[in-house]
C-alpha cells in the first residue's frame, strides 16, 4: 500500500493549472514605439465594475510634462468619449469602467508640446467577456474541447496505466543504474 | 527497462498531456485571442517555476528523511521533473515572444525593465534547456560526470534569475498572499540547501565536523539567503507593485 502510495503520489504531483494574468505590448502607428499594457483586475476586466488600465512606456519621456495625451474609447454602441490620464514616472494611469460586454476600441495620441518631442498614436481593441450585458458570440475553437477531452482522457489512461503496473515500477526503483 | 515500468515516462508524459490539457481549457474559456495568449504564457511560466521548484527540493530534502520507496521514487523522478521544467518554460518563452509580443523583433519596443526581466528570464531557459539535453545517461558517460555536476550546480543562477523575472513582471507579484507564500516556500528551500551545504562543508573539511558548527553554518547561510530575498523589493523595482502603490496614494 505504502508503495502504491509512493507510485501514485508522484504522478499526481503538481496536476493543477493556474489561470492567471499578464501583459500587451502595443505599438505604436509608425512601429517606432512600443508600451505593455496591463488591466487591472487580471487583464479580464468585467463589465460593470471599475478597471484601471497600465500602460508603460518604452520611452520614458513620453509620460514626462512634454507630452499632452488624448485618450479615445469607443464602446460597443458606437458612441466615443475622451478619458482623463495621469501621467507618472513613465506611465499612464486610466480608470475606467467598461459599461458592457463587447469589444471597446482605443486610440491614444501623445503629441508633443516642443517640435523636437515626436507625436506618438496607439490603438488597441479590448474585449469585455465577463460581467451583466449581451452575451458575445463564443469565439472557442472546435478543437479545444476536443483537446481537452484527449488531454483528460489521456492523464486517466496514464494514471491507469501507472496503477497496473505500479510493481514493475517499484521494481525497477530498487535495480542498480547509472 | 520497459517504458510502462520506467517512472520517468510517466511523468514527463504527464506534463506533455497536462500541458495540452492546459491550451484546451484556456481556449474554451478566454474571452478574447490575447487573453488567452495572455494566460497560456503565464500558465506555463508558473508550472515551470513549479515543476522547477519540485527539482530543487528533492535533494535537499532526501538528505534529512530516511531512505523509503516514496524517497527513491522522488530521486529517481527528479531528472524528467527538471525537463519537465524545461519543456513548460520553452512554452512560456514560445507564447510570450511568439504571440503576446508579435515576435522576437518587438523585443526592441520594450520598456527597459521588461528587457532586463525577459533577459534574466532566457538566460534561466538556456540553464534549463543545456540540462534537459544533457539529461540523458549516455550523455553523462560523454560529458563525465563531474562536469554533468558542474552544469547541473548552474541551477541555481537560473533559480535566482526566475525568481527576479517573476519579481519583476509577475502579474500577482503585488498580490500580499502570492507574496507571503512565496517567501514561505523560499525560505524552506533556502533553508534545507542550507543545511545541506553546511554538511557538505563539513564532509570536506574534518575540523567542522561538529553538529553545533554544522547547525551554526546552516542558520548563517539561510539568513544570508533570506537577507538578499528580502532586499529584492529595494534591488529590482516590480512593475506591479509601483502600479499598485500609484493606486492606493490615489
Amino acid at each position: 500500500m505504502n508503495k502504491l502510495l509512493a507510485v501514485v503520489g508522484l504522478l499526481l504531483v503538481c496536476a493543477t493549472p493556474i489561470t492567471t494574468s499578464a501583459h500587451e505590448l502595443l505599438i505604436d502607428d509608425a512601429g517606432v514605439s512600443g508600451a505593455i499594457l496591463h488591466i487591472d483586475p487580471n487583464d479580464d476586466p468585467v463589465a460593470a465594475k471599475p478597471a484601471v488600465l497600465y500602460i508603460d512606456f518604452q520611452e520614458h519621456q513620453l509620460a514626462e510634462p512634454g507630452y499632452a495625451f488624448t485618450l479615445t474609447v469607443t464602446d460597443p454602441a458606437g458612441h466615443s468619449s475622451s478619458l482623463p490620464v495621469t501621467a507618472e514616472s513613465g506611465s499612464l494611469t486610466i480608470n475606467y469602467t467598461f459599461a458592457d460586454k463587447g469589444l471597446y476600441h482605443f486610440t491614444l495620441d501623445a503629441i508633443g508640446r516642443d517640435a523636437d518631442l515626436p507625436d506618438r498614436h496607439f490603438s488597441f481593441v479590448q474585449r469585455i467577456a465577463r460581467g451583466n450585458g449581451s452575451s458575445l458570440t463564443p469565439i472557442a475553437p472546435a478543437w479545444a474541447e476536443s483537446g481537452a477531452i484527449v488531454a483528460g482522457g489521456g492523464l486517466l489512461l496514464l494514471a491507469i496505466l501507472g496503477v497496473n503496473n505500479r510493481r514493475a515500477i517499484v521494481a525497477s526503483l530498487q535495480k542498480p543504474r547509472g | 527497462m520497459k517504458l510502462v515500468a520506467n517512472l520517468r515516462f510517466y511523468i514527463l508524459a504527464k506534463s506533455v498531456l497536462l500541458s495540452l490539457l492546459v491550451v484546451s481549457l484556456l481556449r474554451t474559456h478566454a474571452g478574447s485571442d490575447s487573453l488567452f495568449y495572455l494566460q497560456a504564457g503565464q500558465s506555463f511560466g508558473y508550472l515551470a517555476v513549479l515543476y522547477l521548484y519540485l527539482a530543487l527540493l528533492i535533494s535537499p530534502l532526501l538528505r534529512l528523511l530516511p531512505t523509503t520507496t516514496f524517497g527513491e521514487a522522488l530521486k529517481f523522478g527528479r531528472r524528467a521533473i527538471g525537463v519537465s521544467a524545461a519543456y513548460f518554460a520553452s512554452l512560456h518563452t514560445l507564447i510570450v515572444i511568439g504571440w503576446e509580443l508579435h515576435g522576437i523583433n518587438s523585443l526592441t519596443l520594450l520598456p527597459n525593465r521588461f528587457l532586463v526581466a525577459l533577459g534574466l528570464g532566457g538566460v534561466a531557459l538556456v540553464i534549463l534547456l543545456a540540462q534537459a539535453a544533457t539529461s540523458f545517461d549516455s550523455a553523462i558517460t560523454a560529458m563525465t560526470f563531474r562536469r554533468w555536476k558542474q552544469l547541473q550546480r548552474l541551477v541555481y543562477i537560473a533559480g535566482l534569475a526566475i525568481i527576479v523575472h517573476v519579481w519583476m513582471i509577475g502579474s500577482h507579484s503585488a498580490s500580499t498572499s502570492v507574496q507571503i507564500t512565496g517567501f514561505i516556500l523560499l525560505a524552506l528551500l533556502f533553508g534545507l540547501e542550507a543545511y545541506r551545504f553546511s554538511q557538505n562543508l563539513a564532509l570536506k573539511f574534518n575540523g567542522l565536523d561538529h553538529q553545533e558548527l554544522i547547525i551554526t553554518l546552516a542558520v548563517t547561510t539561510w539568513l544570508v539567503l533570506i537577507g538578499g530575498l528580502l532586499a529584492l523589493p529595494k534591488l529590482s523595482p516590480s512593475l506591479h507593485n509601483h502600479q499598485h502603490l500609484e493606486r492606493h496614494h490615489e
